[in-house]
């Protein structure tokens, strides 16, 4: 793996969140309040938001995107580059402990980039349309993604990451001859998102408060997954694929007996009544009647999303020494940027001021 | 008008070919109103594609603009990624009152369940695979869109072909015969009416003669 040399910052060693904290804290106050969102919103047009934008500190970033045109795709890009700085500067900043959780926390990113660089590969793209679907905020950086997507096959890309000793090769290599024979994707995908949660849980084991806030918290991401997959597979057709199949182990609430309970439902009903006793219930009842009125499962799957976002907003809250206000700084940076993405995309199309309102996140 | 030899052959010859026209033009009246019936069936059918085209793809484009937005494009493009494939359609042809229409099947329906897409379900957010189900809906659509209008378009053809016919016999064929029927008609008359004065003049003459002979 390539190293990014970076500017030298003073960074503190062993489990002081002290510093960091104290910059995290900083950062955190410049996050976008809901009055600006709200003038954004009421922006006539792309321009518009562009405009105030530029007095954010998306500034740089959009400065640079906006060279290739001012679209909403290259604002998009920008807000993508401003994300992507700003976690490279909070693991800059995070302390020997703190770098290790992100690692944990921010190997979702590198899954992701796995999956994007297989799927590509997969169908023999080329690089440049592969890279354009990558997002380098965990362990592998741009360059390493470019040298992942430069590879001849599936079976090279896994090779790759065994020779960087990245943890994704395993599950890869473990599926490979079932995936020569079969020809499918999705076995490989599932390999990787099932053996994230195994390896995240590994490197947190051990005692530690911190440690623990963010095994919680990647229990509960994983939680709602399953939830999800178990709603979306009521109604699916599943031929003789075994529904367990999809269940990702290292849940902190949905074990294997209550997935198992939940993909033998007749209707979502039973869903709600099974639910009602565990943290989720809630979240998944309010959403219930939307539900009948749409049809749509992503109606649960964002109220789960939502749920999620105030729980890592939430780990903020507590010990002002502790991980949590990292992780949930993390959170609230990503939820900025679906907010402003929600809002440039619904500007540009003309989407009406209360549409758009309604679907912004937690703000 | 056209050279006539206005004899009585040619006045039956053109009395046939009137009503030859007139049986013609009423064969294409009638295959021109089968055709009409035929159309406005289409039609209907067209225009329900077409509003379900319509709403189909604003709901797509809705969908993908919300996937974009609360997943990212690089999570909508990653996805794509993985669902790559093509669409196989079938031409054939068939006749509808004697016009030939081709016939667009879908070869495999473009429709997948979210297991047969490629991703992992695990790994991909309802709504990009809501937004995926939307736009192979959309596949679906103008597959059977594009069935229908060619039909449309081609029965259209054929109408506008059979009216101008019909047109033209009523408009143009059947007048001229019937012009020149009565050109015959009166050439033949007139010339009857000379070899019957010319009859009666020498009728005169011989009666005249005769009466000299006498007298």
């Amino acid at each position: 793996m390539t190293a990014t040399v970076r500017a030298q910052r003073p960074r503190p060693a062993g489990k002081d969140y002290g510093y960091t904290n104290a910059r995290i804290r900083g950062m955190r106050s410049r996050l976008l309040k809901k009055p600006f969102l709200d003038d954004l919103m009421r922006c006539a047009d792309l321009s518009g938001v562009i405009q105030k934008l530029m007095e954010t500190e998306y500034a740089p970033d959009l400065e640079e995107r906006l060279l290739h045109g001012r679209t909403a795709n290259q604002v998009d890009l920008a807000l993508r580059d401003n994300m992507v700085r700003t976690y490279r500067k909070v693991h800059d900043l995070a302390n020997d402990e703190g770098r290790e959780l992100l690692a944990v926390l921010l190997g979702r990113w590198d899954l992701f980039n796995v999956k994007t660089v297989v799927r590509g590969k997969h169908h023999s793209l080329s690089p440049e349309e592969i890279l354009d679907s990558v997002m380098p905020v965990g362990q592998m950086s741009r360059v390493d993604l470019e040298e992942l997507s430069r590879q001849d096959s599936v079976k090279a890309v896994a090779d790759t990451l065994a020779t960087w000793r990245l943890p994704f090769a395993e599950p890869l290599n473990a599926v490979m001859p079932k995936y020569n024979e079969t020809h499918n994707l999705s076995l490989l995908e599932l390999a990787l998102d099932r053996y994230y949660t195994d390896w995240a849980t590994s490197r947190l084991k051990g005692r530690g408060v911190n440690k623990d806030l963010v095994k919680r918290f990647i229990g509960a991401q994983v939680d709602t997954i399953n939830l999800v997959t178990a709603i979306r597979l009521l109604y699916a057709d599943l031929g003789d694929q075994d529904p367990m199949s999809f269940f990702l182990p290292g849940g902190t609430v949905v074990d294997e007996a209550l997935f198992r309970d939940l993909v033998s439902k007749s209707d979502v009903d039973e869903v709600y009544e099974r639910l009602k006793h565990t943290p989720y219930g809630r979240s998944v009842e309010a959403v219930a009647i939307k539900y009948v009125e749409t049809g749509s499962v992503s109606v649960f799957e964002r109220a789960l999303e939502d749920y999620l976002t105030k729980q890592a907003f939430s780990m903020g809250r507590g010990d002002p020494l502790g991980a949590g206000v990292m992780v949930s700084y993390l959170w609230m940076k990503a939820n900025e940027v679906t907010n402003l993405r929600i809002i440039v995309k619904g500007v540009s199309v003309g989407m009406p001021v209360g549409r758009m309102e309604e679907e912004l996140i937690v703000v | 008008m056209e050279e006539v030899r206005p004899t009585r052959s040619e006045l039956l010859e053109r009395k046939q070919q009137i009503t030859l026209a007139e049986q013609g033009m009423d064969l294409l009246k009638q295959k021109r109103d089968a055709l009409l019936i035929e159309f406005m069936s289409v039609m209907d059918e067209t225009l329900r594609l077409s509003n379900d085209l319509q709403r189909t793809t604003s709901e797509a484009q809705f969908s993908l603009a919300i996937a974009k937005s609360v997943d990212g494009v690089v999570s909508v493009r990653s996805a794509a990624l993985a669902t790559k494939g093509s669409v196989t359609i079938d031409m054939t042809g068939t006749k509808i009152m004697g016009v030939s229409v081709p016939v667009v099947t879908k070869g495999e329906s473009p429709l997948r369940s979210p297991f047969t897409r490629g991703y992992a379900i695990t790994g991909v957010s309802s709504r990009i695979d809501e937004t995926a189900d939307k736009f192979e809906r959309i596949l679906d659509v103008i597959i059977e869109y594009a069935d229908i209008e060619t039909r449309l378009k081609r029965l259209g053809e054929e109408i506008q072909k059979t009216n101008r016919r019909v047109n033209a016999l009523e408009q143009v064929t059947i007048p001229a015969l019937r012009e020149q029927v009565n050109y015959i008609r009166q050439t033949l008359d007139e010339r009857s009416r000379e070899d019957l004065f010319r009859l009666k003049k020498v009728k005169k003459k011989i009666e005249r003669r005769e009466a000299a002979k006498r007298g």
